[in-house]
């Protein structure tokens, strides 16, 4: 059991287990040259992380933070790989790998090509939907206007006017939390 | 009779795409994917950086459980390379926020050719072979077979007619790879041709076993038995011709460490 804002993998450790999340929700991140820190991915319950590293036994290549407060099995290597032979699970992790190496970009990255707020958009809309049974709110977006601009880039300036856009359209609830009001409306705003 | 020569319509770089499985949805949840289909292509259009070619769209229309539109034939190579892979991203995204009723999976074709372009909005605009040859590809057993033999990760399968290949992959504007592709028999209805496949997230047994099921040829099965069973060798010719050396094969991907299910054993 992790508390939120803990850290489980930082980047450069050496790779020796994988982590199996049972609940909550961790951000990916990776560190630049300068010390700065970019969001690469998202993932929750059910995602596996460390896997890379783990499978090469090499350093971590990214830092994972929890969001929420997490559940996490811990497997050493060698465990992990015996439970893939026992269940044939190779084939699944290579196509599991194959999914999440397209993740392997900053998020910022990913959606260069979309506008402020439908960037915005998108990324309430991928912490909420990947809340669990273990999140006390799912609407709530545990996420700090300042750490919406670092995750994708952005000024924290125009974060904020896009929030207020996204509350007056009723995407968002009023307030000084961030909260999902109406999901369809901040769906039709991220263009899904 | 008569004939008298007419001008040839302008020639459009034609893309089809079409929900894999969409009459074993639920019908109550038709008209929802449906009506997802063009957001789906406008948000892959954009994510790639295409915004401007789907507002120029010659022609669009939906088929049901598909879509179709026609482009300037500039646009060509950028349905190839990015638009295929944005495609694949743009699914697996809307899969992640739950945004349809069950995780969609697309085939796509890739032709250009003479189609009518009015520009009056016509019902008819988009007319000709070239329109029917996008249609038939997308039909086609080799296609199709993509989608089944891959896992559900695998979201977009592609085939390009040998024009449009030969048009913008081997002339390099597409700047991908043409090894990235490759070329199948497809024989739908009067249509006989060579169609290619692309697949920008490969997985399941397209990872294993290549593009094209080797049970359909019993003499390339032989001849992979005798090579001890090791498909994807560079160099064994159009038969699983694909090779996955580069990065090119995962947009945004590290490289080739995770190829083959081999790999995974340490």
């Amino acid at each position: 059991m992790y508390p939120p804002g803990s850290r489980l993998l930082q980047q450069g450790d050496p790779g020796s287990a994988v982590l199996a999340l049972v609940s909550g929700r961790v951000k990916v991140l990776g560190t630049e040259p300068d010390g700065g820190q970019l969001l690469i991915t998202l993932r929750g319950a059910g995602d596996l992380v460390g896997e890379i590293a783990a499978r090469r036994l090499s350093k971590r290549t990214a830092t994972v933070e929890t969001i929420d407060r997490c559940t996490a099995r811990v497997l050493s290597v060698d465990r992990f790989n015996a439970f893939l032979n026992r269940y044939d699970g190779h084939p699944a992790l290579t196509d599991y790998l194959v999914t999440k190496l397209s993740q392997t970009v900053p998020y910022q990255v990913e959606l260069v090509h979309f506008g402020p707020e439908r960037k915005i958009a998108r990324l309430l809309l991928e912490v909420v939907a990947l809340a669990d049974w273990s999140s006390a709110n799912p609407d709530r977006i545990p996420f700090s206007q300042q750490e919406v601009a670092d995750a994708l880039g952005m000024a924290r300036s125009t974060v904020a006017l896009h929030l207020h856009r996204l509350r007056e359209i009723g995407a968002l609830r009023t307030g000084p939390r961030l909260m999902v009001s109406d999901l369809e409306v901040l769906k039709a705003s991220a263009g899904v | 009779m008569t004939r008298t020569t007419t001008e040839l319509p302008p020639y459009r770089a034609l893309l089809a795409v079409d929900i894999r499985d969409f009459s074993g949805t639920l019908g109550k949840d038709h008209a929802r994917i449906t009506d997802a289909v063009p957001t789906i292509l406008r948000s892959a259009f954009q994510r790639c950086g295409l915004a401007d070619a789907w507002a120029e769209k010659r022609f669009g229309f939906g088929t049901g459980d598909g879509y179709a539109l026609g482009l300037p034939s500039a646009v060509l190579p950028f349905l190839l390379n990015p638009f295929l892979s944005a495609l694949q991203e743009e699914l697996l995204y809307r899969d992640e926020v739950d945004a349809d009723p069950v995780p969609l999976r697309m085939r796509v074709s890739v032709h250009v050719g003479p189609v009518t372009d009015s520009g009056q909005g016509l019902l008819s605009e988009g007319s000709g072979t070239a329109r029917i040859e996008t249609h038939r590809l997308l039909d086609a057993a080799p296609v199709r077979e993509l989608l089944n033999r891959s896992g559900p990760m695998t979201r977009v399968a592609a085939i390009v007619s040998a024009r449009a290949y030969q048009d913008a992959v081997l002339s390099g504007y597409a700047a991908d790879a043409p090894e990235h592709y490759v070329p199948a028999p497809v024989e739908v209805k009067k249509l006989v041709d060579t169609g290619y496949l692309r697949v920008p997230s490969p997985s399941g047994d397209l990872l294993r076993d290549g593009f094209l099921s080797r049970i359909a040829d019993p003499a390339a099965a032989e001849d992979e038995a005798r090579r001890g069973g090791e498909p994807d060798q560079p160099g064994d010719g159009p038969r699983n011709a694909y090779t996955f050396h580069g990065s090119g094969f995962v947009h945004g991907g590290t490289g080739d460490q995770y190829n083959r299910p081999d790999d995974l054993r340490p």
